[in-house]
């Protein structure tokens, strides 16, 4: 299956935030050396200081592996610290950009 | 658009530097390299601003290991240590990688003056991006900070706040006796002969200069008191751009405004400087 902008991850497409944030929470949990399980992953958490537990390197890391898996680019504009207060701000601002790109 | 790589592919000296992106001009060759040192969102905005303009930038961090970067001790003393050649390092990678040989260093804070003393010793050095340099307390002078605290209401609260209750004011996880700030002598070290030499920079090497402060920086202060003729003198020149913006952090890429802020003067700086 496909969504109506092309992005496939899997068999299952990318089409609405809870996707995206389904993505990103398995993205991170590969991330983190604690193994956390995606589904233990709180999409409202702090991403750094504490929250989710990445740190300024994972982010860096996260952006450049969201981007290769998603199919997009980030806008300069969405490059701001607001952008990635927590997962689910972060899947707005991924959603917006893959809705533009269909 | 930019093409954005990220760290796996090009870690070209994993015990020496850790790169987390490089953002390469799309459609074009690359004349230009920067070596944005930071791993904060304002840095990796910076990166692809510079992409856009034409500019292949690596987004890096001088250390690798991660135990290094969480112990200040440690992070700040091997950046003492190496920081310059962990710098020229990174320049070596972009130039195998692109073929660029001229270069835009920026950096925040210790980071700066790393790549202000890169410059001093690598000719491929062509501009630099110096963001609120790190300046030893014990540099400031007494004098210095009753100046910088004098006007600023911040100042003034905390020290009512601390006339009627001494403990409210202690700043949580402040403690400068932990902090060897006094015990740097080299690369993470602005010289105290910073503005002759960045004239020096300039009249021999043409190297163009911007210099960013938040506006409570401390540094801010210290190198308009003891360099501000030089820096006058390189301004007047159109070697140098003196910003200071309202952001009232250290860290550019702890708020949007700050971020974007910082980005804008760079583009403008970039874009005006270098096409």
């Amino acid at each position: 299956m496909k969504a109506s902008n092309g992005t496939v991850l899997g068999e299952h497409p990318v089409s609405s935030v809870d996707d995206v944030i389904a993505v990103l929470k398995c993205v991170v949990s590969e991330m983190l050396a604690t193994r956390i399980p995606a589904d233990h992953i709180d999409e409202n958490a702090p991403l750094l200081d504490g929250g989710v537990g990445l740190d300024s390197v994972m982010l860096v890391d996260l952006i450049a592996t969201i981007e290769k898996r998603l199919g997009f680019e980030f806008q300069v504009s969405d490059l701001r610290p607001r952008s990635f207060a927590n997962l689910t701000t972060l899947a707005h601002v991924i959603a917006a950009r893959l809705q533009e790109s269909d | 658009m930019v093409a954005v790589i990220s760290d796996k592919d090009v870690v070209r000296h994993p015990e020496a530097f850790l790169v987390g992106s490089i953002a390469e001009p799309k459609g074009q060759s690359a004349v230009l390299g920067a070596i944005v040192i930071g791993m904060g969102v304002a840095d990796l905005q910076a990166i692809r601003r510079f992409a856009k303009l034409g500019v292949v930038a690596a987004q890096i961090r001088l250390i690798k290991d991660s135990a290094h970067h969480q112990d200040v001790r440690r992070r700040h003393a091997t950046y003492d240590e190496t920081g310059v050649s962990r710098c020229r390092r990174a320049m070596d990678m972009l130039a195998e990688r692109y073929g660029v040989e001229r270069f835009i260093l920026m950096g925040n804070c210790a980071l700066a003056n790393i790549c202000f003393n890169t410059a001093l010793v690598d000719t491929r050095v062509a501009g630099l991006v110096l963001t609120n340099p790190f300046v030893p307390q014990s540099s400031i002078g007494i004098l210095l900070k009753l100046q910088r605290h004098l006007f600023r209401k911040e100042s003034w609260a905390r020290f009512f706040t601390a006339w009627k209750r001494p403990a409210a004011a202690v700043r949580v996880g402040e403690d400068s006796s932990s902090f060897p700030e006094d015990s740097f002598s080299k690369d993470i070290m602005l010289p105290a002969d910073f503005g002759a030499r960045l004239e020096r920079l300039h009249s021999e090497r043409a190297v163009r200069t911007l210099m960013i402060f938040s506006k409570n920086e401390p540094s801010l202060y210290y190198c308009r008191r003891f360099h501000g003729k030089a820096f006058d003198t390189l301004a007047r020149a159109g070697a140098l751009r003196f910003e200071v913006t309202e952001t009232e952090g250290h860290d550019f890429s702890a708020r949007d405004d700050s971020a974007s802020r910082l980005n804008e003067i760079v583009t403008d700086w970039t874009r005006n400087t270098w096409s």
